[in-house]
Formats: structure tokens, sequence, C-alpha cells
């Protein structure tokens, strides 16, 4: 018995050995700040936007389901191998300690997620749900409850073989979680509470446990289920370093491509070249410009005011500087730029890339807001700001980026 | 003329303390294809590896057209192709843009990279793939891609390490064609692998490493009467070697 719980034991530190090294890497940039000024910015509209709400504004239809999806969805961090199946397999009917692991952590974990929305959602929450039997924190307690409801139906529907397709036992959680919340938000009197209340009780002891007697595990859908996780989180960290273990998308994306092309003739510059590609091709780097750059479009057409067109677009160049700075640790241990016969300075041609970008986002946002508000000074200003934050992040601050070492 | 590429007491590897290499030393001329044999773990990758300059020699020295490493980097380096065991591609480089960036970086002229990737993507049945990438690509396609770029550069020097695997039966008779053809128009190959037979019929000499020492090296011929078996095959010499009996 001991020997499974050691082993969950640590799966789970190895994982957040590495999940705190990234963390901290992720609080080190640059980006934190950033964040931090968008809470900030975001919760003064937020109460603004409340104020400004219309009477019959469905507050607690809007709550429900967003939180009956985030009820619904509970995936279950088991910490598997693909390994395992070759290993653990033998051992299924001794990993019961081991599961039981998985779910307790699975709902702590999620029940701090149900917290948090919970905590965004107060100030909507109290605008729309005032006095009733049931108080604030009576209510995030029976929801953690109903998330250990879905958890355990999620925990059987994992059990079923691919053809008995777990849609109708997803459609009934979805159900019975929605009805659920709506009458706890509305303040429902106990009577009404406890009909979805006995239903998910039946639910558990006549569907869910049958299901998890009845079917063995299906392991790969559970290593998958847990590498989906994982995956997640690379990839939130990849947006700040370079993470070794995320598996690399690469889209092909001809038109800009063929750009490039167009623009790379007579280039002579490798590293240039290989830049350029990954830029346009891989790890969706050319989609956070887009979207960053389509961001700062819609401040350079909202925003008033000198100084606000002026932070406002040091920001968007100043972020995405910062998200495409981990395309330098792209060829990182490319053994073939090692063996080529060149005499090139690596960070040289990537400040010259990063600088570029940079600098036609600048343009392009400055000859937005010079459309919107014809104002050639204030134009001129943004642009010179641009630009220079442009050159001191491409030449200057880009090389500072480090790289997780495995 | 000197020896094209020419490792003299090489004493190498990747820890101080235990080396890999003890003091190996052999030559590859021009026009000549050698052998590198071995069990997993002799040597072979390490030898391939300080012969790159990816590694550095403790002692002995490696050295191509009489130069070494460190006297120039770029043209010591612009003198020899890599064909490496794994194909290692650029995930979001197309075939022809692998073509292309190895031009780049070799001073392939434009005219001669239309003119040389022309006749190779023909050669190893590739032209529909020009435009593919990595991810499209199996374990035998890759292999081809790593092969087409080396055959691109022209250089005078060419490593190649077991290049078989994964190749399909007319890749592998394409790539021997190639390589006999380089051979006669002078360039030197150092290939090692494992597939004896095709080594027995296309190396003109072989290096037979053991423990990271060579245990053997010559021509069949020389090799045969070496060990007193006139007809041994090079199957039959290389387990006599690597069983220690020489």
């Amino acid at each position: 018995m001991t020997e499974e719980n050691t082993l969950w034991k640590q799966r789970a530190s190895t994982f957040w050995n590495e999940a705190v090294r990234y963390l901290r890497l992720i609080g080190n940039s640059g980006l934190l700040f950033a964040v931090i000024f968008t809470v900030i910015f975001g919760s003064y509209y937020y109460s603004k936007i409340l104020k400004a709400l219309p009477e019959n504004f469905p507050g607690i239809l809007l709550m429900s389901v967003v939180l009956t999806f985030f009820l619904v969805k509970s995936p279950i961090r088991t910490f598997l191998k693909e390994a395992d199946l070759v290993f653990l397999l033998p051992m299924e009917y001794r990993m019961n300690a081991y599961f039981r692991y998985s779910l307790v952590y699975s709902i702590l974990f999620q029940a701090f997620i149900i917290v948090l929305l919970m905590v965004v959602f107060g100030p909507l929450y109290h605008d729309q749900v005032e006095g009733g039997w049931l108080s604030y924190p009576v209510i995030i307690i029976l929801l953690i409850l109903v998330k250990g409801w879905n958890l355990w139906g999620k925990w059987s529907e994992t059990h079923l073989p691919d053809w008995n397709a777990p849609f109708w036992y997803v459609s009934i959680r979805i159900m019975a979680s929605f009805v659920m919340v709506y009458l706890l938000l509305k303040q429902a009197p106990i009577l009404y509470l406890l009909i979805p209340g006995i239903g998910m009780i039946l639910l558990m002891y006549f569907y869910f446990n049958p299901v998890q007697k009845n079917h063995p595990l299906k392991w790969q859908q559970l290593i998958k289920m847990d590498q989906e996780q994982s995956m997640k989180f690379y990839r939130f960290a990849n947006l700040f370093t370079d993470v070794p273990k995320l598996q690399q998308s690469v889209k092909p994306r001809p038109v800009v491509s063929k750009a490039l092309e167009v623009m790379l003739r007579g280039s002579s510059s490798v590293h240039e070249f290989l830049y350029w590609k990954a830029f346009a091709r891989a790890n969706d780097y050319w989609g956070i410009y887009i979207r960053l750059t389509v961001v700062g479009i819609v401040l350079m057409l909202v925003i008033p005011g000198l100084y606000g067109i002026l932070i406002g677009l040091g920001l968007i160049v100043y972020l995405t500087g910062v998200q495409l700075s981990t395309l330098k640790l792209h060829y990182w241990g490319n053994i073939w730029l090692r063996l080529y016969p060149l005499r090139e300075d690596t960070s040289n041609a990537f400040s010259k890339v990063i600088f570029l970008l940079l600098a036609i986002q600048s343009v392009v946002l400055a000859i937005t807001n010079l459309i919107s508000q014809k104002e050639l000074v204030t134009s001129f200003l943004a642009l010179f700001i641009g630009l220079f934050i442009s050159y001191v992040y491409g030449f200057l601050l880009v090389n500072n980026r480090e790289r997780m070492e495995d | 003329m000197k020896n094209l590429l020419e490792i003299e007491g090489l004493t190498g590897g990747y820890n101080p303390n235990r080396p890999v290499l003890h003091d190996v030393s052999f030559n590859v001329n021009r026009g000549e294809i050698v052998g590198l044999i071995g069990l997993n773990g002799a040597g072979k990758s390490t030898t391939i590896k300080h012969v790159l300059g990816l590694l550095e020699p403790m002692k002995g020295q490696v050295k191509i057209d009489g130069k070494g490493f460190h006297e120039n980097r770029e043209d010591y380096r612009k003198n020899l192709a890599f064909i490496p065991e794994t194909p290692m591609l650029y995930d979001e480089l197309t075939l022809w843009e692998h073509m292309q960036v190895t031009a780049m970086a070799y001073g392939v002229k434009e005219a001669d990279l239309d003119k040389r990737s022309g006749l190779l993507l023909k050669e190893f049945r590739m032209e529909k793939m020009r435009d593919w990438f990595p991810s499209q690509f199996s374990k035998g396609m890759r292999q081809k891609v790593m092969i087409m770029c080396a055959f691109l550069i022209e250089p005078p020097l060419y490593i190649v390490d077991e290049p078989f695997v994964g190749l399909d039966p007319i890749g592998i008779q394409s790539f021997l064609e190639m390589i006999v053809n380089l051979k006669e128009q002078g360039a030197g190959i150092l290939m090692s692998t494992h597939i004896l037979s095709t080594a027995e019929r296309y190396c003109d000499r072989f290096v037979i490493l053991h423990d990271g020492k060579v245990v053997l090296e010559g021509t069949m011929n020389e090799m045969r009467s070496r060990i007193n078996r006139p007809d041994a095959t090079l199957d039959e010499i290389y387990i006599l070697a690597t069983r220690g009996e020489i």
C-alpha cells in the first residue's frame, strides 16, 4: 500500500519542483508587472461597468453558466506517464491509493479555482444576490461539494470505453450542476435545493459507482488527460521562456512565408533567415505578434489624450518584445548552427529581427493614431517612443533572457 | 600530397578522467571510402564528434587537409559535410528551405544550388515533397533530406554516421552510387556502419574500433593476412576483433 502513496507523492513533487522553477522565471520577467497593471485597470473599469448595468441584467444566469462550465470541466491530475502503460499496468488492482490521492489533489486544486472565480465574481454577486438565507461563504462551500460530485462523475466516465460515448454522462452532469448552481444563486428555499441534491446522490449510487465497478481503467485516456494538463502549463510557461518539453507545432502560413521570401531575397545571414522562418511558422510567434498589434490598434482608436497614447503604445511594443524574446532560444542546442562554417554573430542577427518587428509595429500603431485623431505631433511623438523602445529592447534588453536548464 | 583527414594519437571523450578514445590514429585519403566499424559504445560517434570539431582532443590531433580545427574554424568546416545517424531537421523549414539554408551556410552559389538540388531531388524521388515540412516525412525521408543537404555542399570530405537505417532499398542504392561517384571524383568518405556486408562491398579500407582503441586497420586483404584467415568475411573479422582475439 505504502509504495503507491510514495510513488504518487514523488510524481507530484517532481512536477511541482519543475513548475516552481518556471514560475520563478515568470515572476522575474517584466510581464508580471504588466499583469498587475492590467488587473488594477481592469478592476477600475469593472466597478464602473457594474454601476452602469441595467436593472434587468441577467447576472445570475451569467454567473451560473460560467460556474457550471468550470464545475463540469473536471480533469483529474494523475501524473501518469506514457511508460506506466508498461510498468504500472500489471499493478492496476493495487493502485487504489494512488488514484485516491489524484482525486483528492484534483478536488483541492480545482476548489481553489472555484474560490478564485467567486472572488472575481464578488462585486457582481453582491450587486445581484443580496440578502437570502445562504451567505456568500456557504455558497462557496456548496459549490465545492458540487465540484467534488463532478470529479467523481468524471472519474467514472474515464472508465467508459470509447464506444460507450460519455456524451450522455457529461450532459447529465451539465444539467444537474447548472440547476444546482442557479438555484443556489437564486437563494431558493431548501426544499427546492433538495430536489437536485437528492438527484445527484442517487446518480452517484446508481450511475457513477456501477460504471466504476463494471469497467476497467482506461489507462491511455488517463495518460492523455494528464498530458493535456501538463501541456497547458508548459504552453503558458513558454510565453516567458523556452520550454524544452513542449511539443512544438509548426504552421506553414504560405502567405507570410511568401512575403518573407521576397523580403529575404539577397540576404546572406543564415541566422536571420532561420529566425524569420521560425517567427512566421513556429510556436505561434506570428499569432502573438498579430494579436498584440490588433490590441494596440484598438487602444490607439479608443484612448484619448497624449499621455494615454504614449503609454499605450509603449506598453504594447514592450509586451510584444517580451513575448517574442523566447524566439532567441529557438535554435538553442541546434547542431547544424554549430557545424556551419559561419562567422556570424547570433545575438546581432536576432536583435535585428526583433528591432525590425517592433519598429514595423510602432509605425503601424502611429499611423493608426494619425488616421483616428489627426494630431500630427501626438503621432510623431508616439512613433518616436515606439522606435526608441524597439531599439532599446531589441539591441539591449533582449539579451538578458534566461534559459531554463534541464 | 597530405592526407585529407588525419587523426593522430587522438585521446578524447567527454570527461578528462575517463577518456572514451585512447590513442586513435588513422587516415582518410582522397578518393577512398573508409569504413569505421565497432560495437555500440566502441567510440565511433565520439571519433566523429572529434572530427566535426564538437569535442576537443585531450591528446593528439585531428587535421583536415593539413589544418587543425583551431587554425581556422570556417575553412575546416567548409571542407566537410556530415550525415548524422538520427536525422536532425528544422521543424519549421520545408525540404527546399533546408537545401536553401545549407547552400547559404556553405556559400553554394544559387546557380549551383538549382542544378544540384534538381538532380538530388530526382535521384532520391523527393521532387513532390519539395514544399513539405519534416512532420510530414517518414524516418527514411528525413534521412534523405540529410543526405541531400550533405551532397549539395560537395566538400572534399564526407562524414557519414550509419546512413542505411530507415532508408528504402532504392534509397540505399542511390546513396551508394552517389558515394562511389564522389569517390571517383576525388572525395574522401568516412562511414560508420553496422551493415557489414554492404561495408565490405563498398569500403576500400576499414578501421575497427573496440573499447576506444583501433584494433585492426587496412583493406580486406591486409586484415585477413594480419589474422591469418585468408578467406574471412568482414563479419568474421569483426567478431574476432570484438572478442579480443586479435
